[in-house]
């Protein structure tokens, strides 16, 4: 079963540093929560409900590294089409997809305290929600559409077209007019310096939570496709009554 | 001045300096409730950090749970398939 095999011995010798990845990673989100609660100030104007800001952008930073293994992934896929390089785009979709509904949920709660109201179509906000919708769009059509070769092929497409909404959410704050701050990016006072690092922290530990769940996605999807791999070779060996039932 | 006249003004202005409370009219009270529209306290900013991180650990669990029925899943077919095995097995050894 030399399919199978291939993806097995690339899946061995990852536990021990899944672990560990998973071991930092808890220490910096929890590090992260004593920080952003206990040692950084409260917001002038907008007060306790400005700290929504310390999970909302890393949260936005997280769902840019999932759209950015989707992309790869989807490249990878149509240079060489193996099992490795679809999962890792499968898997960057569904990243984006989750970290993208947390930034269009948590940005609304913040918004109807600092703005007065739920949602406005801000160029960030609306460019936000197309790239959320076209990973669903992906995700959809990966669940529902089967899953030949062809069907992947056309999702990867779909994988490399949403990255290209990622540089206009990025620069729509400062290309066009908007609400939404931009006090990173932005020519004003920016962060006072505790802000900031929390901020900073924040950063580290989403990026680290992203990529150890991107990484245990990864896993099972291929282990998914090892098994299917292994359930076609008994049938070709006419094991199975069952299985091709 | 007489002691008459000035005890009177005396009372008179204790009687100015007494909280008058004035029984609103009919007419002057509220006959609808209207919503605030663009006030800065429509919303309690505790409450809404609260329901953001909710919300955050809703959403994370809420696919972690995905995650894990999928491996159920998978450990399922794994399952059948050790059997479907083990059957392919047992028959060989018979034969």
């Amino acid at each position: 079963m030399p399919r199978a095999t291939s993806i097995q011995r690339k899946q061995s010798g990852s536990d021990i540093g899944f672990a560990i990845l998973m071991f930092v990673t808890t220490a910096f989100l929890v590090s992260t929560i004593y920080v952003v609660f206990e040692e950084t100030s409260i917001e002038k104007t907008m007060g306790i409900v400005q700290k929504i800001f310390y999970f909302h952008v890393p949260s936005a930073y997280a769902m840019y590294i999932g759209a950015t293994a989707c992309f790869v992934g989807s490249c990878g896929y149509l240079v060489k089409p193996t099992p490795t390089w679809d999962a890792v785009a499968r898997s960057g979709a569904e990243i984006a997809v989750v970290f993208g509904l947390i930034v269009l949920t948590t940005g609304p709660l913040w918004a109807a305290k600092a703005w007065g109201f739920y949602w406005t179509w801000d160029p960030r906000l609306t460019t936000a929600l197309l790239q959320v919708l076209i990973y669903v769009a992906y995700l959809v059509l990966r669940g529902f559409a089967g899953d030949g070769e062809g069907e992947r092929k056309f999702a990867a497409a779909l994988g490399i077209l949403g990255a290209a909404n990622l540089p206009i959410i990025h620069f729509s704050v400062q290309k066009w007019s908007g609400q939404h701050p931009t006090v990173i990016t932005g020519k004003g006072g920016g962060l006072a310096p505790d802000m900031k690092h929390a901020l900073l922290l924040a950063f580290v530990a989403f990026t680290l939570f992203a990529i150890a769940l991107l990484w245990a996605r990864v896993k099972l999807e291929l282990a998914k496709e090892r098994l299917a791999m292994v359930e076609e070779d008994a049938i070709d060996l006419g094991l199975d009554d069952r299985i091709e039932a | 001045m007489s002691a008459l006249d000035l005890s009177g003004r005396l009372r008179l202005a204790r009687l100015d300096q007494q909280p008058t409370t004035t029984q609103a009219s009919p007419d002057t009270r509220a006959t609808s409730f209207q919503s605030v529209e663009g006030g800065p306290e429509t919303h309690s900013g505790a409450n809404l950090l609260v329901a953001a991180y909710a919300v955050l650990w809703v959403i994370l669990m809420a696919w972690l749970f995905g995650l894990w029925r999928k491996q159920a899943n998978l450990h399922a077919k794994i399952d059948d398939l050790e059997k479907t095995l083990d059957r392919a097995a047992a028959k060989l050894e018979k034969k």
